[in-house]
Protein backbone atom coordinates (compact mmCIF):
# COMPACT_ATOMS: atom_id res chain seq x y z
CA UNK A 1 0.00 0.00 0.00
CA UNK A 2 1.37 3.42 -0.92
CA UNK A 3 1.60 5.83 1.99
CA UNK A 4 0.48 9.42 1.49
CA UNK A 5 3.28 11.92 2.16
CA UNK A 6 2.47 14.30 5.05
CA UNK A 7 2.90 17.28 2.72
CA UNK A 8 0.11 15.97 0.50
CA UNK A 9 -2.17 15.68 3.52
CA UNK A 10 -1.21 19.19 4.64
CA UNK A 11 -2.05 20.58 1.19
CA UNK A 12 -5.64 19.37 1.61
CA UNK A 13 -6.20 21.41 4.76
CA UNK A 14 -7.60 24.94 4.83
CA UNK A 15 -4.96 27.65 4.99
CA UNK A 16 -6.73 29.53 7.72
CA UNK A 17 -9.73 28.60 9.82
CA UNK A 18 -10.35 31.48 12.19
CA UNK A 19 -13.57 30.23 13.75
CA UNK A 20 -12.06 28.44 16.79
CA UNK A 21 -9.91 31.50 17.58
CA UNK A 22 -12.86 33.82 17.06
CA UNK A 23 -14.82 31.62 19.45
CA UNK A 24 -11.96 31.62 21.97
CA UNK A 25 -11.79 35.42 21.86
CA UNK A 26 -15.52 35.87 22.12
CA UNK A 27 -15.64 37.62 18.74
CA UNK A 28 -13.07 40.33 19.54
CA UNK A 29 -12.06 41.07 15.93
CA UNK A 30 -9.56 43.79 16.86
CA UNK A 31 -7.56 41.46 19.09
CA UNK A 32 -7.82 38.69 16.51
CA UNK A 33 -6.38 40.98 13.83
CA UNK A 34 -3.64 42.10 16.20
CA UNK A 35 -2.63 38.46 16.78
CA UNK A 36 -2.59 37.69 13.06
CA UNK A 37 -0.44 40.74 12.34
CA UNK A 38 2.05 39.66 15.00
CA UNK A 39 2.17 36.17 13.55
CA UNK A 40 2.72 37.59 10.05
CA UNK A 41 5.74 39.50 11.41
CA UNK A 42 7.08 36.34 13.06
CA UNK A 43 6.74 34.51 9.76
CA UNK A 44 8.92 37.11 8.02
CA UNK A 45 11.83 35.93 10.17
CA UNK A 46 11.26 32.20 10.23
CA UNK A 47 12.59 31.03 6.87
CA UNK A 48 15.95 32.89 7.00
CA UNK A 49 16.41 31.66 10.59
CA UNK A 50 15.56 28.11 9.56
CA UNK A 51 17.94 28.28 6.59
CA UNK A 52 20.72 29.35 8.96
CA UNK A 53 19.98 26.57 11.43
CA UNK A 54 19.86 23.83 8.79
CA UNK A 55 22.94 25.21 6.98
CA UNK A 56 24.81 24.96 10.31
CA UNK A 57 23.34 21.49 10.83
CA UNK A 58 21.83 22.71 14.11
CA UNK A 59 18.72 20.52 14.02
CA UNK A 60 17.91 21.30 17.65
CA UNK A 61 17.65 25.01 16.85
CA UNK A 62 15.66 24.20 13.71
CA UNK A 63 13.28 22.10 15.77
CA UNK A 64 12.74 24.91 18.28
CA UNK A 65 11.93 27.34 15.46
CA UNK A 66 9.47 24.94 13.85
CA UNK A 67 7.93 24.09 17.23
CA UNK A 68 7.25 27.76 17.88
CA UNK A 69 5.55 28.17 14.51
CA UNK A 70 3.52 25.01 15.11
CA UNK A 71 2.22 26.40 18.42
CA UNK A 72 1.18 29.74 16.99
CA UNK A 73 -0.24 28.18 13.83
CA UNK A 74 -2.32 25.76 15.88
CA UNK A 75 -3.81 28.42 18.13
CA UNK A 76 -4.48 30.81 15.27
CA UNK A 77 -6.11 28.23 13.00
CA UNK A 78 -3.38 28.10 10.34
CA UNK A 79 -4.12 24.45 9.75
CA UNK A 80 -1.96 23.78 6.71
CA UNK A 81 1.10 25.35 8.30
CA UNK A 82 0.45 23.53 11.56
CA UNK A 83 0.35 20.18 9.76
CA UNK A 84 3.53 20.96 7.80
CA UNK A 85 5.22 22.07 11.05
CA UNK A 86 4.14 18.98 12.93
CA UNK A 87 5.63 16.49 10.48
CA UNK A 88 8.77 18.60 10.01
CA UNK A 89 9.26 18.93 13.78
CA UNK A 90 8.89 15.18 14.26
CA UNK A 91 11.61 14.51 11.71
CA UNK A 92 13.93 17.10 13.25
CA UNK A 93 13.31 15.62 16.71
CA UNK A 94 14.57 12.31 15.35
CA UNK A 95 17.68 14.00 13.98
CA UNK A 96 16.47 13.77 10.39
CA UNK A 97 16.51 16.72 8.02
CA UNK A 98 14.71 16.21 4.73
CA UNK A 99 14.95 19.13 2.27
CA UNK A 100 11.54 18.10 0.91
CA UNK A 101 10.02 18.79 4.34
CA UNK A 102 11.66 22.20 4.44
CA UNK A 103 10.17 22.86 0.99
CA UNK A 104 6.68 21.86 2.19
CA UNK A 105 7.07 23.99 5.29
CA UNK A 106 8.31 26.97 3.23
CA UNK A 107 5.42 26.56 0.82
CA UNK A 108 2.94 26.60 3.70
CA UNK A 109 4.61 29.71 5.16
CA UNK A 110 4.47 31.55 1.81
CA UNK A 111 0.83 30.61 1.22
CA UNK A 112 -0.18 31.76 4.68
CA UNK A 113 1.75 35.00 4.40
CA UNK A 114 -0.04 35.73 1.13
CA UNK A 115 -3.40 35.00 2.78
CA UNK A 116 -2.58 37.22 5.74
CA UNK A 117 -1.39 40.02 3.45
CA UNK A 118 -4.61 39.75 1.45
CA UNK A 119 -6.63 39.90 4.66
CA UNK A 120 -5.02 43.15 5.79
CA UNK A 121 -5.18 44.57 2.28
CA UNK B 1 -12.30 36.07 40.84
CA UNK B 2 -9.45 38.56 40.40
CA UNK B 3 -8.00 37.27 43.67
CA UNK B 4 -7.42 33.87 42.03
CA UNK B 5 -3.93 33.86 40.51
CA UNK B 6 -3.43 31.78 37.39
CA UNK B 7 0.12 31.22 36.15
CA UNK B 8 0.28 30.66 32.39
CA UNK B 9 3.41 28.77 31.33
CA UNK B 10 4.05 28.61 27.60
CA UNK B 11 7.14 29.37 25.57
CA UNK B 12 5.02 30.76 22.76
CA UNK B 13 4.20 34.43 23.30
CA UNK B 14 1.14 34.44 21.03
CA UNK B 15 -0.31 31.40 22.81
CA UNK B 16 0.34 33.03 26.21
CA UNK B 17 -1.40 36.20 25.09
CA UNK B 18 -4.48 34.34 23.82
CA UNK B 19 -4.76 32.45 27.07
CA UNK B 20 -4.16 35.55 29.20
CA UNK B 21 -6.87 37.36 27.24
CA UNK B 22 -9.36 34.55 27.91
CA UNK B 23 -8.44 34.29 31.58
CA UNK B 24 -8.77 38.03 32.19
CA UNK B 25 -12.18 37.96 30.51
CA UNK B 26 -13.12 35.17 32.91
CA UNK B 27 -12.03 37.40 35.79
CA UNK B 28 -8.78 35.75 36.83
CA UNK B 29 -5.54 37.46 37.76
CA UNK B 30 -2.85 36.29 35.30
CA UNK B 31 0.91 35.78 35.60
CA UNK B 32 3.15 34.43 32.87
CA UNK B 33 6.17 32.14 32.59
CA UNK B 34 8.14 31.04 29.53
CA UNK B 35 9.43 27.70 30.84
CA UNK B 36 9.27 25.27 33.73
CA UNK B 37 12.14 26.89 35.59
CA UNK B 38 10.32 30.22 35.63
CA UNK B 39 7.26 28.39 36.98
CA UNK B 40 9.30 27.07 39.90
CA UNK B 41 10.84 30.50 40.54
CA UNK B 42 7.40 32.05 40.50
CA UNK B 43 6.00 29.49 42.94
CA UNK B 44 8.72 30.32 45.46
CA UNK B 45 8.16 34.06 45.07
CA UNK B 46 4.39 34.43 45.29
CA UNK B 47 1.05 32.74 45.81
CA UNK B 48 -0.21 30.88 42.76
CA UNK B 49 -3.61 29.20 42.86
CA UNK B 50 -3.44 27.20 39.64
CA UNK B 51 -0.98 26.69 36.78
CA UNK B 52 -1.83 26.28 33.10
CA UNK B 53 1.23 24.58 31.68
CA UNK B 54 2.36 23.77 28.17
CA UNK B 55 4.04 20.38 28.20
CA UNK B 56 6.88 21.11 25.80
CA UNK B 57 9.03 24.12 26.67
CA UNK B 58 12.75 24.85 26.49
CA UNK B 59 15.02 25.03 29.59
CA UNK B 60 12.60 22.86 31.60
CA UNK B 61 9.54 21.21 30.13
CA UNK B 62 6.13 21.08 31.74
CA UNK B 63 6.31 17.48 32.90
CA UNK B 64 9.62 18.02 34.70
CA UNK B 65 8.25 21.14 36.37
CA UNK B 66 5.22 19.11 37.54
CA UNK B 67 7.46 16.40 38.99
CA UNK B 68 9.42 19.01 40.93
CA UNK B 69 6.27 20.68 42.21
CA UNK B 70 5.03 17.28 43.40
CA UNK B 71 8.37 16.70 45.17
CA UNK B 72 8.19 20.15 46.76
CA UNK B 73 4.79 19.36 48.22
CA UNK B 74 6.14 16.10 49.66
CA UNK B 75 9.26 17.67 51.18
CA UNK B 76 7.38 20.69 52.53
CA UNK B 77 8.96 23.33 50.26
CA UNK B 78 5.39 24.14 49.26
CA UNK B 79 2.86 24.18 52.06
CA UNK B 80 0.02 22.94 49.85
CA UNK B 81 -0.39 21.39 46.39
CA UNK B 82 -0.84 23.74 43.43
CA UNK B 83 -3.10 22.24 40.78
CA UNK B 84 -1.65 22.06 37.28
CA UNK B 85 -3.66 21.94 34.09
CA UNK B 86 -1.53 20.69 31.22
CA UNK B 87 -2.25 22.08 27.76
CA UNK B 88 -1.55 20.12 24.63
CA UNK B 89 -2.42 20.23 20.97
CA UNK B 90 -1.93 16.50 20.55
CA UNK B 91 -3.56 14.59 23.39
CA UNK B 92 -2.77 10.87 23.24
CA UNK B 93 -3.19 8.18 25.88
CA UNK B 94 0.57 8.22 26.34
CA UNK B 95 0.66 11.98 26.95
CA UNK B 96 -2.26 11.66 29.34
CA UNK B 97 -0.58 8.87 31.30
CA UNK B 98 2.73 10.77 31.47
CA UNK B 99 0.96 13.89 32.66
CA UNK B 100 -0.93 12.01 35.35
CA UNK B 101 2.25 10.33 36.57
CA UNK B 102 3.98 13.72 36.78
CA UNK B 103 1.21 15.05 39.01
CA UNK B 104 -0.93 16.98 36.54
CA UNK B 105 -4.47 17.58 37.82
CA UNK B 106 -6.16 17.80 34.41
CA UNK B 107 -5.33 17.93 30.72
CA UNK B 108 -6.83 20.54 28.43
CA UNK B 109 -6.62 19.66 24.76
CA UNK B 110 -6.61 22.36 22.11
CA UNK B 111 -8.58 23.97 20.67
CA UNK B 112 -10.66 25.16 23.59
CA UNK B 113 -12.99 28.07 24.09
CA UNK B 114 -13.49 30.19 27.19
CA UNK B 115 -16.38 28.03 28.34
CA UNK B 116 -14.27 24.86 28.42
CA UNK B 117 -11.35 26.72 29.94
CA UNK B 118 -13.49 28.26 32.65
CA UNK B 119 -15.20 24.94 33.37
CA UNK B 120 -11.92 23.14 33.79
CA UNK B 121 -10.49 25.84 36.05
CA UNK B 122 -13.59 25.74 38.21
CA UNK B 123 -13.36 21.94 38.45
CA UNK B 124 -9.69 22.01 39.41
CA UNK B 125 -10.07 24.82 41.92
CA UNK B 126 -13.09 23.10 43.46
CA UNK B 127 -12.28 19.41 43.01
CA UNK B 128 -15.51 17.75 43.99
CA UNK B 129 -15.95 15.87 40.71
CA UNK B 130 -13.84 14.45 37.89
CA UNK B 131 -11.36 16.95 36.48
CA UNK B 132 -9.92 14.96 33.58
CA UNK B 133 -11.33 15.30 30.08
Amino acid sequence: MNSIPPSAVADELPLLNLEPLRDALGGDEAFLSHLLERFAKDLEQILPALDRATFEDDLSAARELVHKVKGSAGDLGAMRLRAASQSFEMELAQGVFLPASLDSFSKAVHSLRAALDARTG
Amino acid sequence: MADVSVLVADDNEINRDILAYQLKKLGYSVLAAENGQQVLDCLLAQRIDVILMDLRMPVMDGLEACRRIKAWVLDGTLSSPVPVIAMTGSLTEEVHAEAQAAGVSAVLSKPYNSERLGGMLAAVLNPTGSSHE
